[in-house]
């Protein structure tokens, strides 16, 4: 396997990788190549420091034997990460080298901190795997995801935090508005009602009061003829 | 003919109280007094039969009540409801009962605003209707709760956003507008009552009347009062009502289910509601009108009005579900496929189909046919109406709830011996506190009859003498003399 | 941050009653500082220890998402992905869905709630394919829109939540949710002794209460700690990944993947999306074929509840 990675300190990574970024030397320096494959040798190039949520440029540049440039390879640029205590190489982007063997890609940075950048060559039936790494400081501090909620009416379809009683949910709510306005409408009327009520009994109380009326069933009659049964 | 003095026909007053019913010797001629008799006959007198029957009502109540003591004990799954049909009988018929509300609105208020005349002796039973449905339909929600010991959260912490809260502020006003508008028309009569009744009366009805009657005197000043204080809940109740029902209908169609994400759920449902209150008030006048003995008040001129007012909202109806049936069936969506096998093919198709043909097709052929446009055809009309409204309901709710949302097999639901009991015990409130209405407040808008009347007979319009008014021709209400008439509106 | 120690046991081997005296023995272990909540077994794949070690290795259950964040102060935005290719609904195991049983076990959950079910649906060709669906805890969420006391509600994380507190068991928001992911307590609900000994809070919802609403909660609290929910943690393939969108990152619990390019990358797709609902939970077609499962094989293991009946006066009911 060639690799150029973290197993070495950070100095001699360094050093390491711009001597072959410069040189385009294909040399490999592991132990036993696999004797099918051709050696590789992968460049990567990325910013040193960046900020949160700005999109930054990956490239990587794979050549074989002689600096030969190989075009059509798949590169993956990883980054090892720590997510839910669980470790591993999350893929942050792939591109397919073009005939100079330059691989470019992106990544909008969503982590921050030190990052390692590495830009691997997984080997096809012909060549070896290769795998380059680089730091990458990422700085800056800001929420980079707003909830989506399609068309946002306010207090009409989206939904409260906490609960609050009611009254100090009177302010902010567009649909409670039209509620509460038509509501005042119609219970202010009800109570114009209630007063004409109050009124009628006022007048009420000023008349003298009239003489007992006759009494329903009093005096005589004929008998309901008239009446016919359904 | 002169009305005598109270005071020496106790005889006739103690007959009136012990039998129910006017004793022989009757008044003669005048129609008022007749009316005022009439109407106001029950409240003078009450027979065993009625206290059997109060006793009945309470006996099944009393039985609803244990089956809801069953479900505060052991929570809602003593119902048939469950995840996935979360929600039967109890919305059903909440629903249900908030469309008969609509009744009153309709005869008191929409025919009064259009000037129509021939609904003024039945507007009080359509008000209690109106007045009792919903007292009767706002328990439902309640009932239906997993925690009603939670109630007051819905005060403390309630959304604006929420439908169900929409729910309770428009019932809320709406109770009470038509309790408002229930008691308006009341005032004249309660002063009659007041009046009238005599000193036989027991003392506690006595007081009743003079504390409600609110010192009616029937001055034109309290006329004028009245007159306006009527206009207002008449113009404001209506659509307070319209609202009421548009609301109800949106806790359904504020979902993204298949069969309730509609459009026009809110005038579906208003269309029904209003479908099932005339159908109430059919039903209801009916009966009142056999026991109270009202034939000659409430005549087939009602019943066919009220009958053709039924047929024009089954018209109404019969568009609204092709609107909703033909537009979604043309489509066919996977949900809709789905909704409609079970709805017209499958499990619900029985009461569906009884709900097309015997609540809408059948009303409607019975109010086409002149012989079948009788007062026992309208009343059987009615009563296929609600009983169809019910299913509607039932098929609405159940249904909509019976489509997958997700890969399973549709659910089941059958409503248990508790949803039953309760739907009884519900039905047996609303007679119950019709029942006591009818005690407590005449069941016929007296003074209103009497004005219509007074109205008639001093424009002296002929009223033409075909089949629709030759019982009433005969009963004695079309042709009353004006002489008699004037010297009774001198009284 | 938190101290956590691996335990070496093979608590997957142990029955439902011996899980209890295990889990009773890791509370008494948790209290002394000590807590395991991940083991492994020979097949390398956590499972997962009931709910009670939960008590002493995990901060508080708070009402906020100031524990949520992380220390820089930005907020998580927590999602799932579900890898269908991988999901056979544990038929190579000849299990019921491990997912949901972790869930159930983990929270209490009373029969015969699924806050995470694996539905089978059919395919075109004639196969079948399992779908686990959790909560899909939609950032328009149709459920908190319509309840009338604001009982269920959003938190910063974007994960919906349920105050049983406040319920009031009205059931609106059953019909609101168009994924089948709301339960509700119809009776009393069958709870083991254990459901009764944290604290209730939002986040962690035992013990159950009749007349209130729960589901899915994409376990909160777990992440928080820096672990996986139940159901990630259970998964016999790996098929549940869960991750964060601010940070872009998520993990099955073996596998790290940036989050955006891993939906991107299998065109993942979420559950009717044409309703506008925006949910959080993505999936990524497939029958389980990387595992090797033949489309053909129906059926799965019914999901079994521990217990059904424990408390006096419980009683179990059907969906």
């Amino acid at each position: 396997m060639n690799e150029i990675s973290c197993r070495f300190s950070e100095p001699t990574r360094r050093g390491l990788l711009a001597l072959l970024a410069l040189a385009g030397a294909a040399l490999p320096m592991a132990a036993q190549a696999q004797t099918a494959l051709a050696p590789t040798a992968i460049g990567i190039g990325v910013p040193s420091q960046a900020q949160l949520g700005q999109l930054i440029p990956l490239q990587a540049r794979l050549v074989g034997v002689g600096g030969v440039p190989i075009p059509k390879a798949t590169i993956y640029f990883t980054s090892p990460t720590t997510f839910l205590n669980v470790t591993g190489d999350a893929v942050l982007a792939e591109a397919v080298t073009d005939a100079q063997g330059l691989a470019t890609a992106s990544w909008r940075a969503t982590r921050t901190g030190g990052l390692t950048i590495q830009a691997e060559f997984r080997g096809d039936d012909r060549y070896a795997p290769a795998k380059a790494a680089a730091p990458l400081v990422v700085g800056g501090e800001r929420q980079l995801y707003v909830q989506q909620v399609g068309v946002r009416i306010p207090a009409l379809n989206t939904a409260p935090i906490s609960g609050l009683p009611i009254l100090a949910r009177l302010w902010p709510g567009l649909s409670a508005w039209p509620i509460a306005v038509a509501l005042l409408v119609v219970w202010s009327l009800y109570a114009t009602v209630v007063a004409l009520l109050w009124r009628i009994a006022a007048a009420g109380r000023s008349v003298p009061a009239v003489a007992q009326l006759p009494s329903l069933t009093a005096g005589t009659g004929s008998a309901e003829g008239a009446e016919v049964q359904q | 003919m002169a009305l005598e003095a109270d005071g020496e026909r106790g005889g006739d007053m103690v007959a009136l109280k012990r039998t129910g019913r006017p004793g022989p010797e009757y008044i003669e001629g005048g129609w008022q007094p007749q009316l005022e008799r009439r109407v106001l006959a029950p409240l003078a007198g009450t027979g065993p039969r009625y206290f059997l029957w109060l006793a009945f009502l309470i006996a099944v109540i009393g039985w609803a009540g244990f089956a809801y003591l069953q479900q505060w004990r052991r929570g809602l799954i003593v119902t048939g409801m469950r995840d996935r049909i979360s929600w039967g009988l109890y919305i059903t018929s909440f629903v249900f009962f908030i469309g008969i509300s609509h009744a009153g609105t309709l005869l008191s208020a929409i025919l009064r605003a259009v000037k129509a005349t021939w609904q003024m002796s039945i507007t009080r039973m359509a008000e209690f209707i109106t007045v009792v449905a919903l007292m009767v339909g706002a328990l439902f929600p309640l009932i239906d709760l997993g925690r009603p010991d939670r109630l007051w959260n819905i005060v403390v912490f309630g959304r604006w956003q929420s439908p169900l809260l929409w729910d309770l502020l428009a019932i809320a006003t709406y109770l009470t507008g038509s309790t408002l508008y229930l008691y308006l028309p009341l005032v004249p009569d309660f002063a009659l009552c007041r009046d009238r009744l005599g000193p036989q009366a027991p003392a506690w009805q006595r007081h009743f009347f003079e504390i409600v009657a609110l010192g009616w005197r029937g001055t034109p000043e309290q006329q004028r009062l009245l007159e306006h204080a009527m206009t207002i809940m008449m113009v404001v109740i209506i659509p307070v009502a319209v609202s009421v029902h548009t609301v109800i209908s949106w806790i359904f169609s504020m979902s993204l289910r298949e069969p309730f994400n509609s459009t026009v759920f809110g005038a579906y449902f208003v269309a029904g509601a209003i479908f099932s209150g005339i159908a109430a008030i059919i039903v209801l006048m009916a009966v009142l009108r056999r026991l109270l003995r009202l034939e000659a008040y409430i005549t087939e001129r009602q019943f066919v009005n009220l009958g053709f007012l039924l047929a024009a909202l089954a018209l109404i109806m019969v568009y609204m579900n092709l609107s909703e049936y033909v537009t979604t069936g043309y489509k066919m969506n996977a949900d809709t496929a789905v909704h409609f096998q079970q709805l017209m093919l499958g499990r619900f198709a029985g009461l569906f189909w009884f709900y097309i043909f015997g609540g809408l097709v059948v009303p409607g052929l019975i109010m086409l046919f002149p012989r079948t446009r009788t007062i026992r055809g309208v009343v059987v009309a009615a009563t296929l109406v609600l009983v169809a409204m019910w299913i509607e309901r039932y098929l609405i709710v159940v249904g909509g709830f019976s489509v997958p949302l997700m890969p399973y097999q549709p659910a089941q639901y059958a409503p248990t011996w508790v949803e039953w009991s309760i739907l009884a015990g519900a039905f047996a409130l609303f007679a119950l506190i019709i029942s006591v209405f009818t005690k407590l407040f005449p069941v016929v808008s007296i003074w209103e009859v009497v004005e219509y009347h007074q109205l008639e007979a001093a424009t002296a319009v002929h009223r033409p003498r075909h089949g629709r008014d030759r019982q009433s021709a005969r009963e004695g209400t079309a042709a009353v003399p004006v002489t008699v008439l004037a010297q009774e509106a001198t009284q | 941050m938190w101290p956590v120690a691996s335990h070496p046991a093979t608590v997957s081997a142990l029955t439902a009653s011996r899980r209890r005296i295990a889990s009773y023995v890791l509370t008494l272990a948790g209290v002394l500082g000590v807590g395991a909540v991940r083991t492994r077994t020979a097949f390398g794949r956590a499972v997962v220890v009931p709910s009670a070690t939960r008590l002493a290795a995990l901060p508080v259950p708070g009402a906020g998402g100031q524990q949520a964040s992380r220390p820089t102060g930005r907020l998580r935005r927590w999602a799932m992905v579900i890898d269908l290719r991988r999901c056979d609904g544990c038929q190579s195991v000849s299990k019921p869905p491990q997912c949901t049983e972790a869930c159930i076990e983990g929270h209490f959950a009373p029969a015969p709630m699924e806050w995470i079910q694996v539905y089978e649906a059919d395919l075109p060709s004639g196969g079948t394919q399992f779908l686990p669906a959790p909560c899909q805890q939609c950032q328009s969420p149709p459920c908190t829109n319509v309840c009338p006391v604001g009982a269920t509600f959003s938190t910063p994380e974007g994960v919906v939540l349920i105050d049983q507190d406040r319920c009031i068991g009205c059931r609106i928001c059953l019909e609101a949710c168009p994924y089948d992911r709301r339960f509700f307590n119809w009776g009393e609900p069958p709870q083991p002794p254990e459901a009764k000994l944290a604290p209730y809070s939002p986040e962690h919802q035992p013990p159950a209460r009749r007349g209130t609403v729960m589901k899915c909660d994409f376990c909160p609290d777990l992440a928080r700690a820096g672990r996986l929910p139940y159901c990630a943690q259970a998964c016999p393939q790996g098929a549940i990944y869960y991750g964060d969108l601010e940070e872009d990152m998520a993990t099955n619990g073996t596998d790290v993947v940036q989050l955006s390019h891993f939906i991107t990358e299998h065109s993942a797709y979420r559950l009717k999306e044409h309703l506008g609902t925006e949910p959080r939970v993505w999936y990524i077609a497939g029958h389980g074929e990387l595992v090797g499962r033949n489309p053909n094989k129906r059926g799965r293991l019914p999901t079994v509840w521990p217990w059904k009946r424990t408390a006096k006066g419980a009683e179990t009911w059907s969906r």
